[in-house]
């Protein structure tokens, strides 16, 4: 691992932050961004005010590209492979060396993505760096610890399974994706989880194909030197060979009209309704995911319509969920109604229904404004520690590879009129785009 | 901070307000004043919480809390608050536990001034209107009813084990959230009472941190000096009862997995030499949410039995989705306690015996001398990260006032350093009994379970794929570790907390 002719790096060396004199609404977070000569992207963020650090190697692979039959789930559970240890770092010496410098080490994954974060105090990021490179590049685990570990994945199905949320979750995107591969869960099938102990070769492959430099973004932010962290990122991540060479994720089918799925529950529940409507990928050159969000706050936040309606005036609603998917393929806009009483379902959907697709025309320059205001105050709020400014500049910069797609994002939200939002909220709120999951409590006889 | 001497003129009329104000007292102040964030902190810790509900009205402390954040003020419905508070995107949190009920915000500092009077008056002037009160009791009683007793196993788990090692006259006996018959019979009369009677300057602590004012910070002090009373006697706790062996309640459900949470109560406080000793015996036994843990290393690591398993020296609350502790729920009467995460049914029987063997064993042959060091290298660095935040550095900070330490994250690196191996396996065996551990399981076919935990049965674990010799030579003696359970209670699922 120690080839330091290798360590070459392009002179690329874009020192640049994230705020202009152009820019109305800034996110100011002093990025400075390099990329490896073996295609690693790299963004420090420098925060003298501190002595934690957080670094966060983001994968661009997650459930997203589990294109093979029977392969459901295998991106989360390899994340759990990676923490197995490597060539020169056995588990129990990661282990000791975590526990050394006291850090929290752990990893998550969702559709498009795989994040492997670590903070701990800034004294501490040499050997890590050292440690976490390792794995990268040298990954080892013996067949026997891959079939152990199936039974933690197996453990981690079961936490979740009291709740119906999860069974919903399974039969939403079943049944609103018939081809791409947001039609499972992050978790996967549970039948795909029984049977991942015989994944050993295609886990070989898998790491192969999708954990390389150029498929990866490094982002070290907290009170880190920038020139030393560099050295040190260049020395650890440059020995790492580039080949990214994903498989192909098939596109979905154009939905023509609204599907439909109901589920009963066989313990005490709340009724629940989840509506969820098409939308394209996110993407820096429209307005698209702005006015989703934008949509939602006017709707569903606490200061929204369908709330003040549904939760707090009428109270046949326990609570309103929102999710605007920010996904690099066509993902989905899901709203989650838990009800009081199963009979109103049906009038619950007819409302949330209506009040999407005329959003735009409800909505006053002047709420309009307020969204605007309270979209940008809550992301800088997230600038309060080293690991809020890492995750919010890696949610953008892993959707398009560039971390300036946040300001992009928040400056094409400043521009953003009123007769864009109308036009978008009744392109995307129709019928033919919608898929409805309900569930009630079982009646026992 | 800024201090600005235009201010002076503002600062003196407070002050002369304050004096007018006569003897009523203002609430003790904890201030973190910096320039470095652009963030406000504001927290308001009241010395009380559920258990403070009277018997037949459990519930009451979370429902008056609930009613005051999402209701309005005598000037202002709850539509017109949150109308001001929305584009100002402050970050309003509440929490309740059995001895501490707090409030705390973090909102921009050019906001402070049009954010603070909204937080304010819901604590001073609260409107209790009543719509607001039926929406928050309906939603209580849908969140222990279906949240808790329906959806999510882990925490019903929990509250099981604390009603077990709390018997009922005991004021930790319910849960925060209540038992449906109590909270069905709560009225607005009964939550203005407890705000009136429970929630004064005599009880609070008001944290301020970041780039606030003087002006603003004695503003807060003028506001909060007089409220309600000015002394306050938390209720008595009658001393936690150890069993004489252990003991189990079994809750049928028709579940998948089995949710195991096992403990006893334990009479250590952060103030006690003895608790750091602990913490770090702790960290090394099963560290919340990492894998350093002697107990997720053996049940999860090696064994693949579920999703993580681990200890606690104190009662816990993780912060948000990370894996640290949060500041705030500090107690007056503790327990230790293990959580095992879901495991397979047929795995519960043999999930148990191992963590009753494995602390057993940690007990008896104390943390090995080649841990001993690293371990203590780690909770020191690990602790700082509890307080990355400016927020939960605040938290801490009122913490160790109300705990009448030094700040806890200070107070943890002093205290751990100066510990030897001989002090700590020395404290465990002074404090850790499980021989008494009472154990609470949400499962199907309880019943079977109750037989094979009553007749000592052997445990076999069900492995789906293959282990190593050494596991299976060691599952061997914990398949047949005898217990000492001499109390069964099976209960089903909606009696609970009914």
């Amino acid at each position: 691992m120690h080839r330091h002719h290798a360590i070459a790096i392009t002179a690329l060396l874009l020192v640049l932050t994230l705020f202009s004199d152009l820019t109305a609404r800034p996110i100011e977070i002093p990025v400075k961004e390099y990329q490896l000569k073996n295609g690693l992207t790299v963004l420090l963020v420098p925060m003298p005010n501190t002595d934690v650090m957080t670094m966060q190697m983001t994968v661009r692979v997650g459930s997203r590209n589990e294109v093979e039959f029977g392969k459901t789930g295998f991106a989360h559970f390899f994340e759990h492979m990676m923490f197995r240890g490597s060539k020169n770092y056995s588990r129990e010496r990661r282990d000791e060396i975590i526990q050394q410098y006291g850090a929290d080490a752990n990893a998550w994954t969702s559709d498009d993505l795989t994040n492997y974060f670590i903070t701990a105090t800034v004294s501490a990021l040499e050997p890590l760096l050292a440690m976490e490179s390792d794995r990268f590049i040298n990954l080892t685990y013996s067949r026997e610890d891959f079939q152990t570990e199936a039974g933690a994945i197996l453990g981690e199905y079961n936490t979740g399974r009291s709740d119906p949320s999860l069974t919903l979750s399974e039969t939403l995107r079943t049944t609103a994706f018939e081809r791409h591969t947001y039609g499972h869960t992050v978790m996967g099938y549970h039948s795909d989880i029984l049977a991942m102990p015989r994944q050993y070769e295609h886990s070989l492959d898998f790491f192969r194909r999708y954990y390389r430099p150029d498929n990866a973004i490094l982002t070290i932010a907290g009170g880190i030197d920038v020139t030393e962290t560099l050295g040190w990122v260049k020395k650890y991540y440059g020995p790492w060979k580039p080949g990214y060479n994903p498989k192909p994720v098939p596109q979905e089918f154009i939905q023509t009209e609204t599907r439909e799925a109901a589920l009963t529950w066989p313990t005490r529940t709340n009724p629940q309704l989840w509506m969820a409507w098409k939308i394209p990928a996110y993407s820096d050159t429209n307005a698209i995911n702005q006015v989703l969000d934008v949509l939602r706050e006017s709707q569903f936040s606490q200061w929204g319509n369908l709330y003040k309606r549904l939760v707090i005036d009428e109270q046949i609603i326990q609570s309103l969920r929102v999710e605007a998917d920010r996904s690099r393929d066509p993902g989905l806009f899901t709203v989650q109604a838990t009800l009081y009483d199963a009979t109103r379902m049906d009038s619950v959907h007819h409302v949330i229904s209506q009040s999407l697709s005329q959003a735009g025309e409800q909505l006053t320059q002047e709420q309009f404004a307020r969204i605007k205001d309270h979209l940008y105050y809550a992301a800088t709020m997230r600038l309060n520690d080293p690991a809020g400014v890492a995750y919010l500049l890696l949610s953008f910069a892993q959707l398009t590879g560039d971390f300036h797609s946040l300001q992009r994002y928040y400056d094409q939200l400043d521009a953003l009129d009123l007769s864009t939002v109308k036009t978008i909220a009744r392109r995307i709120f129709k019928p033919e785009r919608l898929t409805v999951v309900t569930l009630k409590q079982e009646v026992h006889q | 901070m800024k201090r600005n001497s235009l201010m002076a003129p503002v600062v003196l009329f407070i002050s002369l307000l304050m004096f007018l104000n006569g003897c009523s007292d203002p609430p003790e102040m904890v201030l973190s004043p910096s320039d470095e964030s652009s963030l406000i902190d504001i927290r308001f810790n009241f010395r009380v919480g559920s258990a403070a509900d009277p018997r037949d009205q459990s519930g009451l402390a979370m429902l008056t809390l609930q009613t005051i954040m999402h209701g309005g003020t005598q000037d202002l419905t709850q539509a017109e608050i949150t109308d001001r508070k929305y584009p100002l995107a402050a970050a309003e949190r509440f929490l309740i536990d059995r001895d501490n009920l707090v409030i705390s915000a973090t909102v921009h500092g050019e906001k402070f001034d049009e954010y603070y009077p909204l937080l304010r008056d819901r604590l001073l002037q609260p409107r209790w209107d009543k719509k607001d009160f039926e929406r928050q009791k309906k939603h209580l009683i849908a969140t222990i009813q279906n949240s808790l007793m329906g959806e999510n196993d882990e925490w019903f788990g929990k509250e099981m084990l604390q009603w077990l090692i709390y018997p009922e006259k005991h004021p930790y006996h319910w849960p925060v959230v209540g038992r449906l018959e109590s909270v069905e019979n709560l009225t607005v009369k009964d939550v203005e009472d407890f705000w009136g009677n429970h929630m004064g300057a005599g009880n609070l602590v008001v944290g301020l941190a970041g780039p606030y004012s003087e002006r603003q910070k004695m503003q807060v002090e003028a506001d909060f000096t007089g409220f309600h009373f000015n002394s306050y006697d938390p209720i008595a706790l009658p001393d936690p009862k150890s069993p004489s062996a252990q003991s189990a309640v079994l809750v049928e459900k028709p579940t998948e997995a089995a949710a195991i949470s096992m403990g006893f109560p334990l009479e250590v406080s952060r103030a006690d030499p003895d608790y750091y000793a602990l913490l770090l015996f702790n960290a090394w036994f099963g560290q919340h949410r990492t894998f350093v843990g002697q107990l997720m290393n053996e049940m999860r690591v090696k064994r693949g039995l579920n999703y993580g398993d681990y200890s606690y020296i104190e009662h816990f609350v993780q912060s948000g989705y990370g894996p640290y502790p949060r500041p705030g729920v500090d107690r007056r009467q503790q327990y230790f306690s293990i959580w095992i995460r879901p495991v397979q049914r047929e795995n519960a029987h043999f999930a148990i015996r191992q963590a009753i063997w494995e602390l057993m064993d940690a007990i008896e042959n104390g943390i090995p001398e080649s841990d001993f060091e690293r371990t203590k290298a780690f909770i020191t660095h690990y602790s700082k990260l509890w307080a990355a935040s400016q927020t939960n550095q605040l938290g801490f900070q009122v913490d160790s006032h109300l705990q009448e330490i030094p700040y806890t994250i200070d107070h943890i690196e002093t205290s751990v350093r100066a510990l030897t191996r001989e002090q700590v396996n020395a404290a465990l065996r002074r404090h850790l009994t499980p021989e008494k551990m009472h154990i609470a399981v949400i499962c199907k076919n309880a019943n079977e379970l109750a037989e094979a935990l009553r007749t000592n049965a052997p445990s076999p674990i069900h492995y789906a794929n293959p282990v190593s010799p050494d596991i299976l030579e060691k599952d061997k003696l914990i398949m047949n570790f005898p217990l000492n359970v001499k109390r069964i209670e099976i209960l089903h699922y909606q009696e609970t907390f009914q």
